[in-house]
């Protein structure tokens, strides 16, 4: 099982040497894949691979976005989609087939009724991102996103940022926007103005049925390192084959989701209130878990089945995102002060979350390194725990299986990069950058008794020695 | 038999050679092809006429393309597509000179001439299928990409009897004579298109059939139609109401909608529904049969009979197939391949609806 390290100037760059690379006999013998396509957006990149038994397949995607502040826009309102996720939806008018109606550019006329759209933009910036997905089969007429056995996920119980429907000018509802194609599957990304040095570095591992992709970027602030990981391919099930017959798993450092909030006018002129949502930025534009390691998934919002870092094909085939906690934007109205703020709270235990990943589900600031006595001179031992998939809703309580090749670490990391662990070759993750805080405080929160101050300041210390990630190369 | 794939530009004229030179590698029978005559009195030459036969020698289908004229006298709009009506017997040159007025012709309690037709683009590159079932029985499919991603279907052949009964000849398109024009956008083409072989409002499916003493009213009824049990040219009503498993999806409460076992909650609700006849855990759609049911005499009891099944033809959810796709159905043992087109657009109003051919 092999790995490779390179450079790259752009996601398209990296899909184009990856593919060469991945396809190589010399190098993978019968574990080459084969390449079905690679094509841009929507179409993305298909290779064939082999399932968990070497005798079935799964398809592994990947796709590169990019998106400005158009990009929604451009797709949402051409006529096929826009009848497709409004007119004829429930997600909008839900119209019966045969009424008769006319489209206006960014609305529709029913009889005399003008229905008009604004806010549709899921995005929440500007960005590029590379996306994993895996699917069961491989329809060569068909997107990326449509592929048989991909994502299929409804977005109106996300959280997602819905649209603004307007009824002869007057706003009269608010309504689900559908994901842009591509987007839900969790991924790497970056700002658009990235690679800031015009190429970053990257390491490719493979095996018959998993790719796992790492970059190391760079960003100017703060000046330091950025990394980004993403795995696709077969989870290490602990049930037999016909017991879970399709145990597909995306990980990746960026979710795609992030909390936003904001004062909304909308509906009442004179009294904006504080409205909270969910929209899209692969990028680096914010500090939030949601751009994290996959050893701490986090979603945007409290729900079952929102976005998060890693999803998983379920035995029944329904794709389920798992998460730890969440972190999202919470209003506060500072003393004195008549309108509200917009803070990022700390990460919290989701009550709706019922699928999560151990170890660090746990609170695990108590965990050492190994017991040693008497210690040895110059070598510690740690602990490297594979991340479990773990299922706990009130019918379903199932330990799913583990990432491959994919570990959290006892040991606070003192280096990235490469590190050799008992001869092999890993990489060593941050939390996306080094010396980044598990979260910051604000302030804001009534925080003024120095002990509690003290306190808080040690769990976010004790916290952040936690969120790493390791990746072994070498097996 | 495998598929014929071909690239339009020459409109509805094109598209009637072409169907006329399949149609005769299918062992079907040209009785007329010829330039015909516009039915507005005009005497310019307007479109072209086809008349088949199929190789039973029970089905007579005459075709008539359309361009920018109506070619039916119930039609209120012109347009540019293809017409076809079926009839129980044939005449060369009908006493009223219209290539519609064919013995036993397909005709609406009015007693005016109702069939089907879809709209085709007229020199606009278009993509045409055409498939052919052989056996159980025979039928022709076209299946025009109109618009891209969007497909109109046309089809016509013999129903595989269940039983012992006068007629078979079955024809459906994805609208009916009254509504077959279209502008050729999204909205246009499908907010009026129908299920091939499906039930609607304005039905676009005919069967002939000797139904209990129906023949022998007066006027005579011949063809059934998959359709409301009322109403004029437009619903398409012959006096007779044909049943079919699949259905627009607002059939599904109406009042006259056939108590027969049907897969209206199997198809997609509204455009982003898949639908239920689609399996997460392997992707596949079932290829659902489309059985069909003829009303009983006396009407007003609504009771139905199976009559037969259409040939080669089922219902499926094209969740995980792309139009015009070839897949294996008992993969890998049957070697058995189907291809696979939506309604009208996957994602349109029909949803995922789609049917699949055999190959």
């Amino acid at each position: 099982m092999p790995y490779i390290k390179g450079t790259a100037t752009s996601y398209e760059d990296l899909i184009a040497q990856l593919v060469v690379w991945v396809t190589d006999t010399a190098i993978h013998g019968d574990n080459a894949w084969e390449l079905m396509r690679s094509e841009p957006w929507p179409r993305g990149t298909i290779l064939k691979a082999k399932g968990l038994q070497g005798q079935d397949h799964c398809y592994i995607g990947l796709m590169a976005l990019n998106i400005d502040s158009n990009s929604y826009a451009n797709w949402y309102f051409t006529p096929a989609n826009f009848t497709k996720y409004f007119v004829w939806s429930p997600y909008g008018l839900n119209l019966p087939l045969g009424r008769s109606f006319r489209l206006t550019g960014n609305g529709v006329v029913v009889d005399d009724s003008i229905y008009s759209i604004s806010s549709a933009n899921i995005f929440a910036n500007s960005f590029k991102a590379l996306v994993f997905g895996v699917f069961k089969q491989y329809a060569p007429g068909l997107d990326w996103d449509e592929q048989p056995g991909g994502l299929n996920i409804d977005p109106a119980g996300m959280g997602l940022k819905k649209g603004v429907l307007y009824l002869d000018g007057e706003p009269s509802r608010r309504f689900t926007l559908p994901l842009y194609p591509g987007t839900g599957y969790p991924g790497i990304g970056m700002n658009t103005d990235d690679p800031v040095e015009g190429k970053f570095t990257f390491w490719l591992k493979k095996d018959k049925s998993r790719i796992t992709v790492i970059t190391k970027n760079r960003m100017l602030f703060p000046d330091t390192e950025y990394w980004d990981m993403a795995q696709a391919g077969m989870l290490v099930p602990y049930h037999g084959r016909m017991q879970y017959p399709f145990p597909a798993v995306i990980a990746g450092s960026s979710s795609g989701a992030v909390s936003v909030g904001r004062l909304d006018s909308t509906f009442s002129p004179d009294n904006p209130v504080p409205l909270i949502d969910v929209q899209i930025d692969y990028g680096r534009h914010h500090w939030m878990m949601t751009r994290g390691m996959p050893t701490f998934p986090t979603m945007a919002t409290d729900a079952p089945n929102s976005l998060s870092q890693i999803v998983l094909c379920l035995p029944d085939g329904i794709w389920q995102y798992f998460a730890n906690q969440v972190q999202q934007i919470v209003p506060y109205v500072p003393r004195g002060e008549k309108d509200p703020v917009f803070i990022v709270d700390k990460p919290r235990k989701g009550p709706q979350i019922s699928h999560y990943v151990t170890p660090t589900y746990t609170d695990l600031r108590g965990t050492e390194h190994l017991y040693q006595y008497p210690p040895l001179e110059d070598e510690i031992i740690y602990q490297l725990e594979t991340l479990k998939l773990i299922q706990a809703d009130s019918q379903r309580k199932n330990i799913l299986g583990f990432l491959a090749n994919l570990f959290w670490s006892s040991l606070p990391a003192q280096k990235y990069g490469e590190v050799v662990i008992n001869g092999k070759k890993h990489v060593m993750l941050p939390n996306c950058w080094k010396e980044r805080n598990w979260y910051y405080r604000t302030g804001l929160m009534g925080e003024y008794n120095p002990n509690d101050l003290l306190a808080k300041e040690i769990e976010i210390a004790q916290m952040t020695k936690q969120t790493n990630c390791l990746i072994r190369l070498e097996d | 038999m495998a598929y014929e794939k071909h690239i339009l530009t020459g409109g509805p004229n094109e598209l009637i050679n072409l169907l006329r030179a399949y149609a005769v590698n299918c062992g079907w029978t040209i009785l007329v092809e010829n330039d015909d005559l516009a039915i507005d009195g005009s005497g310019s030459i307007d479109g072209r006429r086809l008349v088949l036969q199929s190789p039973s020698g029970k089905t007579f289908a005459s075709f008539r393309s359309a361009n920018g004229k109506k070619i039916f006298n119930t039609q209120a709009a012109v347009g540019s597509g293809l017409g076809l009506v079926c009839a129980a017997g044939f005449q060369e040159f009908p006493a009223s000179g219209f290539w519609y007025d064919q013995p036993g012709a397909t005709k609406a309690t009015n007693q005016e001439v109702v069939g089907v037709g879809i709209p085709v683009q007229p020199a606009t590159t278009q993509t045409v299928y055409f498939n052919h079932i052989h056996d159980p029985a025979e039928l022709i499919l076209i299946s025009v990409e109109v618009i891209d991603k969007t497909y109109q279907h046309m089809a016509v052949g013999e129903v595989q009897k269940v039983g012992s009964w006068t007629g078979g000849t079955i024809y459906s398109a994805s609208r009916n004579s009254a509504n077959m024009f279209s502008a050729f956008d999204t909205v246009s083409l499908e907010n009026n298109s129908n299920h091939l072989f499906g039930l609607s409002q304005n039905a676009s499916t005919f069967l002939r059939a000797d139904i209990d003493a129906a023949p022998l009213r007066v006027p005579e009824v011949l063809w059934a139609s998959g359709g409301p049990n009322t109403g004029g040219v437009t619903a398409g009503y012959t006096g007779k109401t044909l049943a079919l498993p699949v259905m627009n999806i607002n059939c599904l409460n109406a009042a006259w909608l056939p108590k027969v076992p049907h897969y209206g909650y199997l198809q997609s609700q509204n455009a982003t529904d898949t639908g239920r006849n689609v399996n997460t855990l392997n992707c596949i759609s079932v290829n659902l049969p489309l059985a069909v049911y003829v009303q009983r005499d006396p009407d007003s009891l609504m009771n139905f009979s199976q009559c037969g099944y259409v040939p080669g033809v089922c219902f499926i959810s094209t969740r995980n197939l792309a139009p015009g796709q070839i897949y294996n159905v008992n993969y890998p043992a049957s070697d058995t391949t189907y291809q696979a087109f939506p309604q009208t657009r996957r994602g349109g109003p029909m949803g995922y609806d789609g049917i699949a051919i055999l190959q």
